[in-house]
């Protein structure tokens, strides 16, 4: 009889974590349906964090909610209109970046603390452009050093220069080779799996398509 | 046994049936609908955001009691329990917002604060450097903002009806003695450091914080940059001259290293633009730069500052005592020669530690010398030895001060934004002045020849106290010791905020504060009092996106000034009260940024050799400024000007003999419009910035003053005088700005490996 609770227990035990993962994984691709539905918009991608955030609070030992947290809070610090709000969010999103150590893609989080940095830049160019800049091209290097076939890094490097004035070593001609680059290694790889981080793609092919304008 | 599982799987069953609809609202304290706040069901991942009236609404299968959670980013999370039957749920939720550094007011009255990094400043460094007509001066830049007077013609910042020795400058929180380059009288000072080494500059023009003092007016507090981004190789060529400089940044980024060399000489210049006044050495100025900076933890950082400078500059002007002045070719010659020689060393450390405190030291160290020749000279350049003639005697002039001086200050930051600040200051200052008759190199006769030193100590506490984020407070206090007038002050400071809503706020500032007189004086008296002011301000801005509007009101009151008639003695005083305005928009026209800024004083004083309590000759009642910047990205091409006005200022017209006349005379207007214009190229890898700038292109005539003979020369009962105006009426620069970015070119090449 023992025996039969103690079989019986462990089936449930392993039915329930199974039910677990299964809602977890449910849980977060619709999360990421949601986040490539948001388009654009502040309020939606603000849902969308914090829609991860839950997630997040409930699994703790999974890094990817934290991830797709502050992915969707840069997103949204990108799409506002309002400057003064950018720094604000963007806080949000380095204090969480700065808690994942030791994931199973760190390159991926180190992107991210790239973008971060990068589209602090946005507050005011002109001053700002040169200290943040360099700052998150510190980032995509250590995330190269790990991964240098993350296409995402050769994505955000071909934004960085695409955004930056000719006359500061920046430019449509610069950033193509880069876009093309990270272009190349989208076609070429396929995520571990369907949570994983797979970004960019869509983006880097209009960005292409505006270079060679 | 098996009911229990039976039971177990029932539940199971039971619980993925039924659905319940939680939703509400969410509100701040002041019933402001809150928009995506994020509200879950603790355990799962139900939950919604508040939507742009407040509202939220979701489904859950969850049963029973559970919890309901509302986070929000800047408010203290809320926690309800709940009820889940199936029955629709209904939860409104009130959120307290925390005291948060992106919310709470900052305290405004008196200062304003250039910044990249700080929230609420009303300048960017790069303005200081891109205001037209500050040619690269910090101090030129400042005399855009109120408070500040066109003294063009002297040393120092005049800030509200104040000299220019009662504003100091502080580097990296310790004092800056020579923060002027060496100059010649009447034509004015600019400051000795490049504002490219700055990261943030505050102008206080009163009632600034406890951590500062010796400054009786105002307030210069500059920060050097930390570490360079990257590593960078300067070039400059231009009308004035030459120079370069090397930045290295480490490898792991850790340490840097930097040195520069300038080289300044006007001969070429003048020799193309003639001037009023004629130079027999243009001002020539070599100047060596060197900083090295390295982090010392995670968090620490060291930085080392260092700068030598040697410049010589000798002019001869008309003499207006003697008897050919009508007659040019024959006029005798005021000469006026210096050779000033500087060095300035700062070291500062900054480290955090365990339970939020932080450290900060500074130590810096200078040496300034100047050795100033005084000659009047007949028509063969003979030296002219008599002063009932001439007006003026022959003579050589030695001063040196030598300063060394730390600062320690804790901080401690508490809860909500509270903290608790306190510390040290040692200084210790050496100065001499010899002078002597210029008459006969072997048979000097030394007029004077005094030496005075002083320890200086200081402690000093203040407190941020943050009761909302809407009201806030800052309550300090400074004592200070000086061995040579060997008396302690005791100076109190305090201001508060009030946040009306989000863009409009009101500060007021109220404080106590001592300067040692000048050391002019104290060599001749050193049983010398502090002189002291109090200063009162009132403050209301208004800063809504783009734009900011800057009311101020403020009183001082000045007492224990030095007066040096009938003999040297604290018994001067005075005051100064005043409105000013400050606006900067760069919405409104679009592309184009500009700010106005307006004063009015009034100010008496009886100080100095002054008769009686009148209004200072550096103080104009009405002075305004417009800086306007354009700046085309398209073409990398930018336009900034700015145009300066003064009313006229008062001058000592000592032909008017009646002393209820005294300094009743005043000097025209002063009008001055400045114009610069950058084109930045790239040029072979080279960053490059060409800059064109022209002062006064419209030729506006200035007068700053009047200079009298001593003595009647005609006997028409009438002294001669002549008119303190600029060497030249125009300034032209032109000049181009080199940088390679060592660093940047190897990124590139990585980048494309």
């Amino acid at each position: 009889m023992k025996k039969i609770i103690l079989s019986l227990s462990l089936f449930l035990m392993a039915f329930v974590s199974n039910a677990q993962s299964e809602a977890y994984t449910n849980g977060m691709k619709g999360m990421i349906l949601k986040l490539n539905a948001a388009a654009g918009s502040d309020a939606a991608y603000q849902d969308a964090a914090n829609g991860f955030k839950r997630i997040a609070e409930v699994d703790q030992q999974q890094w990817l909610p934290n991830y797709y947290t502050a992915y969707s809070l840069i997103l949204q610090a990108l799409s506002t209109k309002d400057k003064t709000k950018i720094d604000g969010i963007l806080d949000q999103a380095d204090r969480i970046l700065n808690g994942l150590n030791n994931t199973t893609a760190d390159d991926e989080v180190l992107v991210l603390k790239a973008f971060s940095k990068s589209t602090r830049i946005g507050v005011d160019p002109m001053a700002r452009g040169m200290k943040f800049g360099s700052e998150s091209s510190k980032f995509l290097q250590q995330a190269k050093a790990i991964n240098d076939r993350n296409p995402r890094i050769y994505f955000l490097e071909g934004q960085s220069a695409f955004y930056t004035p000719e006359q500061f070593g920046g430019g449509k001609k610069i950033a193509q080779p880069l876009y093309q680059k990270a272009l190349e290694l989208y076609e070429n790889s396929t995520p571990s799996n369907e949570l994983m981080p797979n970004w960019g793609k869509e983006v880097t092919t209009k960005m292409m398509a505006a270079c060679a304008q | 046994m098996k009911r229990v599982l039976f039971f177990l799987f029932i539940g199971i069953a039971f619980v993925s049936k039924a659905q319940t609809k939680i939703s509400g609202t969410v509100t701040d304290t002041k019933g402001e609908t809150l928009i995506g706040v994020n509200i879950s069901l603790v355990g799962t991942y139900d939950g919604a955001s508040s939507k742009e009236n407040g509202e939220f609404s979701f489904d859950t299968f969850t049963k029973d009691s559970a919890t309901l959670k509302a986070t929000y980013t800047g408010y203290s999370t809320q926690e309800k329990r709940v009820k889940l039957n199936g029955e629709p749920v209904v939860v409104n939720f009130v959120l307290k917002e925390k005291i948060n550094e992106i919310k709470a007011v900052v305290i405004s009255a008196g200062a304003f604060e250039a910044s990249d990094e700080k929230k609420g400043t009303v300048l960017k460094p790069l303005d200081i450097v891109t205001t037209a007509g500050s040619n690269g001066d910090n101090y030129g830049a400042l005399k855009t903002l109120p408070g500040t007077q066109q003294t063009n013609d002297r040393e120092g910042l005049f800030v509200r009806g104040g000299t220019g020795a009662e504003t100091q400058t502080f580097i990296d929180g310790t004092w800056v003695k020579n923060a002027f380059s060496a100059s010649i009288p009447d034509l004015g000072a600019r400051g000795r450091f490049n504002p490219f080494i700055f990261k943030g500059t505050v102008f206080s023009a009163g009632g600034y914080s406890a951590l500062y003092g010796q400054a009786l007016s105002s307030a210069v507090i500059l920060e050097t940059i930390d570490l360079p981004d990257r590593s960078a190789a300067n070039f400059n060529l231009s009308s004035v001259g030459i120079g370069g400089s090397i930045q290295k940044l480490s490898k792991n980024k850790n340490e840097s290293f930097g040195i520069g060399y300038n080289f300044v000489n006007l001969t070429p210049y003048f020799a193309l633009i003639k001037q009023n006044i004629k130079y027999k050495t243009a001002p020539s100025v070599h100047q060596i730069d060197l900083n090295y900076r390295v982090k010392t933890s995670k968090t620490g950082i060291l930085k080392f500052y260092g700068y030598l400078n040697s410049t010589h500059i000798d002019i001869q002007r008309d003499n207006v005592d003697s008897k050919d002045y009508n007659n040019s070719t024959k006029a005798y010659q005021d000469e006026y020669g210096i050779q000033n020689k500087n060095v300035y060393g700062n070291l500062a450390y900054k480290e955090y530690f365990k339970h939020d405190w932080k450290l900060n030291i500074g130590v810096s160290a200078s040496y300034n010398h100047d050795n100033i020749d005084t000659k009047v000279l007949d028509a063969n350049n003979n030296i002219v030895n008599d002063s009932n003639f001439t007006g003026r005697n022959s003579l050589n002039i030695v001063n040196h001060n030598s300063l060394l001086t730390s600062k320690i200050v804790l901080d401690k930051s508490l809860n909500n934004l509270n903290a608790i600040r306190f510390g040290v200051e040692y200084i210790y200052g050496a100065d001499g002045n010899k002078v002597e008759l210029n008459a006969n190199p072997s048979y000097p006769v030394v007029y004077r020849d005094n030496a005075i030193n002083d320890h200086y100590a200081a402690a000093f506490a203040e407190s941020d106290i943050y009761i909302t984020n809407e009201i806030a407070g800052k309550i300090g206090v400074r004592a200070e010791y000086s061995s040579l007038l060997n008396k302690i002050n005791i100076a109190p400071r305090a201001s508060a905020a009030y946040k009306l809503n989000k863009a409009g706020q009101f500060s007021v500032a109220y404080g106590m504060f001592y300067q040692k007189p000048e050391n002019t004086y104290l060599l001749q008296n050193s049983k010398l009092a502090y002189m002291k002011a109090d200063h009162y301000i009132l403050n209301y801005q208004y800063q809504p996106k783009d734009r900011l509007l800057r009311l101020e009101g403020y009183y001082k009151k000045y007492s224990n000034l030095i007066k040096t008639v009938p003999s040297i003695s604290n018994s001067g005083d005075g005051y100064a009260k005043g409105i000013e305005l400050f606006y900067r928009d760069k919405k409104t026209i679009k592309g184009i940024d500009f700010w106005i800024s307006y004063s009015y004083i009034d100010s008496k004083r009886d100080f100095s050799n002054y008769l009686r309590l009148v209004q200072p000759d550096f103080v104009a009642n009405h002075v305004g400024s417009l800086v306007v910047k354009k700046f085309w990205t398209k073409y990398m091409f930018g336009i900034n000007g700015t145009y300066t006005y003064s009313s006229g200022r008062p001058y000592s017209n000592p032909n008017l003999t009646d002393a209820s006349k005294f300094m009743s005379d005043r000097t025209m207007d002063f009008h001055n419009f400045s114009v610069s214009v950058n084109y930045l190229k790239t040029i072979k890898k080279a960053f490059t910035v060409f800059v064109l700038s022209v002062n006064n292109p419209f030729g506006f005539k200035q007068v700053y003053g009047y200079n009298y003979a001593s003595k009647d020369l005609n006997g028409d009962g009438q002294l001669f005088s002549k008119a303190i105006t600029p060497a030249a009426k125009q300034f032209i620069f032109i000049g181009m700005f080199m940088s390679w970015g060592i660093d940047r070119t190897q990124e590139a090449i990585d980048g494309n490996l």
